[in-house]
């Protein structure tokens, strides 16, 4: 770990909530560093005065989305409000540039790009360049929290404070709990963390211990003044300054160094927490040893019950994955995730490397879409630097870094990524001699690598060592030397040990039985990670069984749970007995696959399609037109037909030749895209060869792909009265390209009158509408 | 703890996705599942806040009607969290239409929430809850209402085009 900026030689008192100093002026705080700069200076003097060593610079919305509209500007806004809290100091205080969060929710959840963010960061971090410390404050969101330390280590060298505001659960709004927010901050290198605002210091009481439990640097705390309540129309916080300050005083004792305030904390709070702290020495920081990756929505701690890496998302001898890759198939690798996911996986593996694609832009995209719909922690898998930090930039939390190596080359030009963005890395044991035939050859390399990490601070916990399986097939000792050395690294490095499983049975039959068996031996050896197939019910029996034995499956649950998938597919072969256009009208999915694929051995697959699908399909159609079924219903159907198909695709093959082109896409403005899915599905279910542009598109890049793609069908939805317009936009866009296309339009708001209006050529009301006016424009 | 009314729930669902017969049992066991997981996924939060501006500042003659008889008003927000957009968002990958079922039923469900909340907290002699979009109050006031009971708390966010994030979540007024 790197040496902290605050150092344990004394507490740190930070100022109070600056902005409820403010109330009476009904503006945004920032705004006053322009039109009444005395105002915040005769606070920021009171804080001085009270004995505050840090103050915090009016700048907490100075950003430029909450500036937009207003005459002022980030640049102004800070540099007004640095030359303020330099007054109020006269050099008796540090000054701490302060950055709120943006105000907007970062995509996938929300709009603003991360790097959208980051600019706005950076802006702040540029403009702020005179103060002494950046304070990054009541961050929701772990995303924004990385976009705005990113941006303060990459646009200034000053130390940061980086705080986050949780609930009553200990959690931040998007769902990362206090050892993901630790692991996030630890990694990215700030010199202090912590929480503010929220609670009062009751409350906060409750989660320090958690904070203290996993972090490793200088700890903050700035409570309000206890819970707020409105009297007489103005809010009043439940806590006094004497009762804060008792509080503060244990914090002290327990190990916090930098204490001040938030909402409510007047100047007489500070004065009283630097009374209540006086004489008490700092305790001494301690390095925690807690192995720790996150994502957004929490953390997985490795080393203690085993964990399981799913590593489907890898394309080496997967034709399907390597196609999908190829054609840009997203949707694809999101399911292999969901599925693996499901089974059991608490981490996955992503690899995209195929020498036919751009894998650096391939896996930024899998593991920002990935995150966008899966809370597991991502392990990043990849030869290749360039690749690793595309994806170690924009990933949202701390992953696994798969791999570094004991080759100098390698360790020069990955452990300074590690270094910097943080996560945990998977050191193989292998280097410029190869993979050393004896487990204490192995424990060298890996003792090497630990060793040349350090030089970069990052700490032993942050390593976990892949001591190799290589194919008992090739030398029957393989597997022991292995097992021996994962137990030497455990024993005598303590620190975490990961596996591939499936590589020790490589070139014998039946292979799960060989995988299985290594997998216990490996678990008992003190294995922490195995990468895995999570959908192989006889690993997962293993894997399930092992921790029911060793105490790491509490009731059971996973367990007596892993036995239900068994019963699950009994179920879906017992609906095979049906005729596969029942199948398909009923929604049976697991049925539809495995009775195509028998139909297959004596039928030939147009007349599966002809004689089942499509009489299936059309009599679901008429059925939800009569109201006698449902949209669940027909999109069940639908989806079985899939399934009917992707059988056929896969015994005879890929159709080449693709049913006519439609272009669907939700507008500019909108980001709800569950009705433009609905209809994707169903169109592609009828043959037609779907390009989906997704949410949120401007209307010239519509107008471009249907040009360029030389579609003759356009589906537009709109979910609110205020994207209308810019579908208007969207077709006006189309018409003015002199492209020949029919335009359709639905989406909750739309009605016929809305479609003529802004000279659609169809008004869809439901998505099968869609498919009928498709199939009569493009038959 | 609120307690939420599964079959009033489950009622409005079907009527969302315009189904108008009884369930079958597809569908009641569709119903149930997303019910299951749409708990999971839930993050339920409300905040109210009295105002202490004149009526007069909501915008609409409709929502002037609406509080007539009132003098006073809440501001309301609540949402049921972001993880029920990732819910469904991820459940339209492995099963459409399962994932119609669970945002219908998401839908229903932060509809009997706020229901219950609002019937606990506020008088009888309440009015209704009053969104921007209804009637002539423009979602333009979307940004002010959720100011004024400072929903941003709740991680709620309105977008330019005025969509709430996360999609499951209301802001209303309430007269009191």
């Amino acid at each position: 770990m790197k040496k902290s900026y605050f150092d344990q030689q004394k507490l740190f008192i930070i100022d109070g909530g600056l902005g409820s100093n403010l109330a009476e002026y009904n503006c945004p705080p920032e705004h006053l560093n322009i039109t009444s700069p005395d105002a915040i200076l005769r606070i920021q003097k009171a804080y001085v005065e009270s004995g505050a060593q840090i103050l915090t610079t009016n700048t907490f919305g100075a950003n430029r989305l909450k500036l937009a509209k207003t005459p002022y500007n980030t640049d102004g806004v800070v540099k007004a409000a640095i030359n303020i809290a330099k007054k109020a100091s006269g050099g008796k205080a540090l000054i701490s540039l302060d950055i709120g969060p943006t105000g907007a929710l970062l995509a996938p959840m929300g709009s603003l790009p991360f790097d959208e963010a980051y600019d706005i960061f950076a802006e702040i971090i540029r403009a702020g360049v005179d103060a002494d410390t950046i304070t990054i404050e009541t961050m929701t969101d772990t995303y924004e929290l990385k976009a705005a330390v990113l941006a303060a280590k990459e646009n200034s060298d000053k130390p940061i404070i980086a705080t986050v505001s949780i609930d009553e659960n200990g959690k931040l709004l998007c769902g990362a709990d206090i050892p993901s927010v630790v692991a996030l901050l630890e990694g990215l290198g700030v010199d202090a963390l912590g929480l503010n605002c929220g609670f009062g210091p009751k409350q906060f009481a409750e989660f320090f211990p958690l904070l203290k439990k996993y972090a490793s640097i200088p700890i903050a705390l700035l409570p309000n003044a206890g819970l707020p309540r409105v009297t007489d129309g103005k809010t009043v916080y439940d806590t006094s300054p004497d009762e804060f300050a008792v509080q503060m005083r244990i914090f002290a004792e327990e190990g916090a160094l930098l204490l001040g305030g938030c909402c409510g904390t007047t100047p007489d709070y500070i004065r009283a927490t630097v009374d209540a702290v006086k004489g008490i020495s700092p305790l001494p920081l301690t390095e925690k040893t807690y192995t720790v990756v996150s994502s957004w929505g929490g953390s997985q701690i490795l080393g203690g019950a085993p964990v399981i890496i799913g590593e489907r998302i890898n394309p080496t001898g997967k034709k399907k994955l390597k196609k999908a890759l190829c054609e840009n198939d997203i949707e694809y690798i999101l399911k292999e995730g969901i599925s693996q996911s499901d089974a059991g996986a608490h981490i996955l593996d992503v690899n995209v490397g195929l020498p036919e694609i751009d894998e650096k832009k391939m896996m930024a995209k899998a593991v920002y879409e990935i995150q966008s719909i899966l809370p597991l922690p991502l392990c990043i898998d990849s030869s290749s630097p360039d690749v690793l930090e595309a994806a170690l930039r924009i990933y949202n939390g701390k992953p696994i870094i798969n791999s570094v190596n004991g080759k100098q080359e390698v360790m020069n030009s990955v452990l300074p990524l590690a270094a910097k963005y943080g996560g945990v890395l998977i050191a193989l044991t292998i280097d410029e001699g190869g993979i050393p035939d004896t487990a204490q050859g192995r424990f060298e390399i890996a003792e090497k690598i630990v060793n040349e990490a350090a030089k970069y601070g990052i700490a032993p916990k942050d390593i976990m060592v892949d001591c190799l399986t290589l194919t008992i097939s090739s030398d029957p000792n393989a597997a022991e030397i292995t097992l021996e050395a994962v137990k030497m690294i455990k024993e005598r490095l303590g620190i975490c040990t990961v596996l591939g499983i499936s590589n020790v049975s490589f070139g014998l039959p039946v292979r799960e039985k060989l995988n299985s068996s290594f997998l216990t031996q490996a678990l008992h050896s003190g294995l922490s990670c195995a990468i895995m197939n999570p959908l192989s019910v006889e690993m997962m029996s293993t894997f399930f069984s092992y921790n029911a034995l060793h105490g790491f499956d509490e009731g059971f649950t996973n367990y007596i749970n892993n036995c239900g998938i068994e019963t699950h597919q009994i179920a879906a072969s017992e609906a095979q007995s049906d005729a596969l256009d029942e199948i398909i009208f009923r929604g049976l999915k697991n049925a539809s696959y495995a009775k195509t694929k028998e139909l297959l051995q004596s039928e030939k697959p147009i007349e599966i399609i002809n004689s089942y699908i499509i009489p299936a399909l059309d009599k679901t159609g008429v059925e939800f037109e009569a109201r006698r079924i449902f949209l669940p219903h027909l999109l069940a159907a639908a989806e079985t037909a899939k399934n009917a198909f992707t059988a056929i695709t896969d015994f005879v093959g890929p159709n080449e030749q693709k049913g006519e082109k439609v272009l669907l896409a939700t507008v500019q403005g909108d980001i709800h895209d569950i009705g433009k899915n609905i209809v994707a599905l169903l169109m592609s279910t009828y043959g037609f060869d779907v390009v989906d542009l997704g949410r949120d598109v401007p209307p010239e890049v519509i107008a471009k792909t249907a040009v360029e793609q030389n579609i003759r069908l356009v589906g537009l939805s709109a979910l609110m009265t205020t994207t209308v317009p810019s579908m208007e936009a969207t077709i006006k866009a189309l018409r003015e390209s002199s492209h020949e296309c029919k335009i359709m339009v639905g989406g909750a708001v739309l009605t016929q009158e809305y479609s003529d209006a802004i000279g659609a050529d169809f008004y869809a009301k439901d998505a099968l509408e869609g498919v009928n006016y498709a199939k009569r424009i493009l038959g | 703890m609120i307690t939420l009314d599964k079959e009033r729930i489950f009622k409005m669902a079907l009527a969302f996705m315009k189904v108008t017969k009884k369930p079958d049992e597809f569908l009641t066991e569709s119903l149930e599942l997303g019910y299951e997981e749409l708990l999971k996924a839930a993050d339920f939060r409300h905040i109210f806040a009295l105002s202490d501006d004149d009526k007069s500042i909501l915008p609409g003659k409709s929502v002037q009607k609406h509080m007539a008889n009132h003098t006073q008003f809440y501001y309301f927000a609540a949402t049921l969290g972001q993880s029920v957009d990732v819910l469904i968002k991820k459940t339209q990958l492995s099963s459409m239409s399962r994932a119609v079922v669970i945002d219908a039923l998401a839908g229903a469900m932060l509809d009997d929430y706020c229901d219950k909340v609002c019937g606990e907290a506020m008088p009888d002699t309440a009015t209704k809850r009053f969104s921007p979009g209804y009637g002539d109050m423009p979602l333009s006031f979307q940004d002010t209402l959720l100011a004024k009971c400072r929903g941003e708390k709740l991680g709620i966010k309105v977008l330019p085009s005025k969509l709430l994030i996360p999609s499951k979540s209301i802001t209303a007024v309430i007269g009191v």
